[in-house]
């Protein structure tokens, strides 16, 4: 299991582009690849759980990846939460 | 912010007549207009800005489920409106299917917060058990405002 901890930087937070982004970039890789918020864990490869975090700018989130590409995955999605999923 | 508050009885499409994206969300900015007649709130003008959101990436996140939205400068406060569509609406949605169920959201581009808190509440419902094929076999406005308030009250604070 791989895991990383990033922290939401884009002034509106996950709202439905970054989680549109998010959940198709997770959606590559063979690994399970999960978020996880005080406690709540999401599918990284939803659109709509990844809705029900509601993280906003500040928020700090870990990511977690189960399989044969787990630290490519982790590595790709952490890149893009601090590229701000090109966004702002 | 409950769904039922975001979004109010008069504000709730029954079936959408439109099945092109273009038509559909005008049918449903219309009667979040007439519903709320929010001020500052020309029709054109959110139309043309929903769509121009779309263009930025498509708000059909699959399963047949919508969430255009849009920020609308001078608005008091977020505003909502829910659509159903029958015969389906042509989204260009992420799994290519169509969209029978649209919740509609316009915020003022200060309120990132609340809109975040509403998108969480809106996809908390949705993922409910049934939720969506209870939403789309809906016999009329008033079950579907009922299943709106089931998700109010399943969901929670």
């Amino acid at each position: 299991m791989v895991e990383k901890t990033v922290t939401i930087q884009n002034a509106h937070g996950l709202h439905v582009r970054p989680a549109t982004k998010l959940a198709d970039l997770a959606g590559k890789f063979k690994s399970q690849v999960t978020i996880h918020k005080d406690g709540q864990d999401v599918a990284a490869r939803s659109i709509i759980e990844l809705l029900t975090l509601a993280a906003a700018q500040g928020t700090q989130l870990k990511i977690r990846a189960e399989g044969p590409d787990a630290a490519e995955a982790v590595d790709a999605i952490e890149k893009l939460v601090n590229a701000r999923f090109g966004l702002d | 912010m409950k769904l039922t508050e975001l979004v109010t009885r008069e504000s709730v499409v029954e079936d959408i007549q439109s099945t092109d994206k273009k038509g559909a969300l005008r049918e449903v900015a219309e009667a979040l207009r007439a519903a709320r007649k929010p001020t500052a709130f020309k029709a054109a003008d959110v139309l043309e800005a929903l769509l121009k959101r779309e263009k930025m990436g498509t708000t059909g996140m699959g399963g047949g489920v919508a969430l255009p939205h849009a920020k609308v400068e001078g608005l008091s406060g977020l505003y909502g409106a829910f659509g159903r569509s029958k015969a389906g609406v042509e989204y260009g949605a992420v799994d290519g299917e169509r969209v029978h169920v649209m919740f509609m959201i316009l915020s003022p581009p200060s309120e990132a917060n609340a809109h975040l808190a509403a998108l969480k509440r809106l996809s908390a419902g949705i993922r409910l058990p049934n939720m969506l094929k209870f939403l789309r076999a809906a016999k009329g406005a008033k079950e579907i405002w009922d299943l709106l308030r089931e998700m109010d009250e399943t969901v929670g604070a």
